[in-house]
């Protein structure tokens, strides 16, 4: 029995290496309770001119975003959440810029016509407030996907909302994005900043102050807000020489620390500890994203 | 013009001692008392702000609120005080006193209506304007405060909570109570909104009035739509939600902030009563 033993011990310790090895090399494994399906794009009438061109624009966005295996990439990012339910990630055709979380049917709608005004209204190289076009439109694309799956937790995991719901899920995208290293962070903080920014500059001066979501000038400087509370130094260019006043800079750091605090209470009991160091060690974003 | 603002001066005294204030000894009982909560009444350097100052010492309004109080288990000490601070407000800080500035109780009297109004079918006096906004700033700045101290998880940015937290309190003694205090406070959120102050001005955070008036207005009438269904109208496509946000609000209190509540002295806090039955008289 003692010689059994040691030899299990034995054992052990000479594969223990091997297979953490083995375990540090195997790619990180999809969601399992994250489904994901892109729908083609409907093709219109041929006589249709403009409804063709914007079919034309989805149906590139559909390719690029299957081949390059976005939304499979985006399970596997999601892989240490320990969800207690099914939850549907679809890219579509809504006929409306726009994202959804559907809480009937624990699914997000991520819309071409959001990604397709995302591309539209980001910069060849770069804009004047030195936002990228990867930025633009990487960036844009995490921030609103993050935002929506932001409700989805919200809704899932029954966290307690006590402030308002669209906010909340605003603090969620950027707190997560602020988890995965300087360059997913700075991409996705710049990438909202830039879509609120470009946003509001197209609507103008209209604030529809009933409405349950902030303004877009307050998206903007409350995802910045939230970068520098989180990493001082990545947002320091942006916040503290171009976006932020002296007295709301002075509270990023608390804004911050209470979101953190809320994230370790609220989420991070839904969250695998092991399988979230290596979704933190991995690159997540390639050179080429965003570039077309 | 002196006479004037001796008449306003008196409806102001008037209405601070009808409706907001009842005289503390006569009234705070002594077993509601918070033993982590300190009160403290700063005198004001601008003589302007003095009658305030006096006002709410004499009535002992920060008592009161210690009072009401009494079913919070604090876990440090709290001091709450009534200062000038320079502004409206001062952003509440990690161990700071909640301050009550002495300027925002000026401005709550500045924007609150000189004759009666019809609203949701009720006579809407000063005295409501005057005292709802009041309780709200109180409760607000206490609700940061608590937050902070109980390090209780905010999700939807901490003022809009502080917001909601105080709205639902006020939702939470009768539909009489419900009135004053919350069309009160939309009252004093209206007429004080930032909506000129162009997006640099919403870099300050949620200082907007006119989207806090909005959410009281969404709490409320989620809350009650029976009550509050005159307001919906005005919250356009987000009515239909307010019965989801007023949800989502209660649930999220009850799960983080009512596991802080002595729920005997709540009870003992519910059965009595804080705004005076000669309210609006």
């Amino acid at each position: 029995m003692k010689y059994l033993a040691g030899a299990a011990i034995l054992a052990t310790v000479l594969i223990w290496p091997a297979a953490q090895e083995a375990m540090a090399q195997s790619p990180i494994p999809q969601n399992p309770k994250v489904k994901v399906d892109y729908l083609e794009p409907r093709e219109p009438s041929p006589n249709d001119v403009k409804a063709m061109g914007i079919y034309k624009q989805h149906q590139a966005i559909y390719e690029r975003m299957t081949k390059r295996g976005v939304l499979e990439e985006l399970s596997r990012f999601l892989s240490p959440l320990q969800l207690p339910v099914a939850l549907r990630i679809k890219t579509l055709e809504c006929n409306t810029i726009n994202a959804f979380y559907d809480p009937q049917e624990w699914t997000l709608k991520l819309c071409y016509e959001y990604f397709a005004s995302l591309e539209n209204n980001a910069p060849q190289t770069v804009d004047e407030n030195g936002f990228t076009r990867e930025q633009a439109v990487v960036g844009g694309f995490l921030a609103v996907t993050l935002h929506e799956l932001g409700h989805a937790v919200s809704d899932v995991f029954n966290l307690p909302v006590m402030g308002r719901e669209e906010d909340s899920a605003d603090q969620i995208a950027a707190f997560v994005s602020l988890q995965f290293g300087p360059e997913v962070a700075r991409t996705a903080i710049s990438g909202a900043a830039h879509s609120w920014l470009s946003l509001h500059n197209r609507r103008g001066d209209v604030y529809p102050f009933w409405d349950s979501h902030s303004t877009d000038m307050q998206r903007v400087y409350n995802f910045l807000c939230i970068g520098y509370g989180g990493k001082p130094e990545l947002f320091k260019d942006l916040v503290e020489k171009r976006w932020l006043p002296k007295a709301r800079i002075n509270t990023c750091s608390h804004e911050y620390e209470r979101l953190r605090l809320a994230f370790r209470q609220t989420l991070l009991p839904h969250i695998d500890q092991d399988l979230m160091k290596r979704v933190q060690a991995e690159k997540w974003l390639r050179p080429e994203d965003g570039k077309w | 013009m002196t006479r004037i603002a001796s008449v306003a001066a008196l409806a102001i005294a008037a209405a601070w001692s009808i409706v907001m204030v009842t005289p503390a000894r006569a009234q705070v009982p002594s077993d509601l008392r918070n033993p982590q909560i300190d009160v403290a009444y700063i005198e004001p350097k601008t003589a302007a702000l003095r009658p305030i100052y006096e006002r709410l010492k004499k009535r002992e309004v920060l008592e009161e609120l210690r009072a009401f109080l009494a079913p919070l288990k604090l876990t440090k000490k709290l001091e709450i005080r009534t200062e000038e601070c320079g502004d409206t407000r001062v952003a509440y800080k990690a161990g700071a006193p909640a301050t009550i500035c002495y300027e925002y109780v000026a401005a709550i009297e500045n924007a609150a209506p000189e004759d009666w109004l019809p609203i949701g079918g009720q006579k809407f006096v000063r005295q409501y304007a005057v005292a709802g906004a009041f309780v709200h700033v109180a409760l607000y700045e206490v609700a940061l405060a608590t937050f902070d101290i109980l390090e209780i998880p905010v999700w939807g940015r901490d003022e809009y909570a502080a917001d909601n937290a105080a709205g639902l309190i006020m939702l939470n003694f009768g539909r009489d109570v419900a009135y004053k205090t919350l069309i009160g406070t939309s009252w004093f959120l209206a007429q004080t909104s930032l909506s000129g102050a162009g997006p640099f001005g919403y870099a300050r955070g949620a200082d907007v009035g006119a989207q806090r008036f909005y959410n009281y207005l969404c709490l409320a009438y989620g809350a009650d739509p029976q009550q509050f269904g005159f307001v919906k109208p005005l919250l356009q496509r987000r009515a239909d939600n307010c019965r989801f946000e007023y949800a989502s609000v209660r649930d999220a209190f009850l799960t983080t902030v009512m596991p802080h509540i002595d729920q005997d002295l709540l009870a003992k806090v519910k059965g009595r009563e804080w705004l005076r039955p000669d309210d609006g008289k």
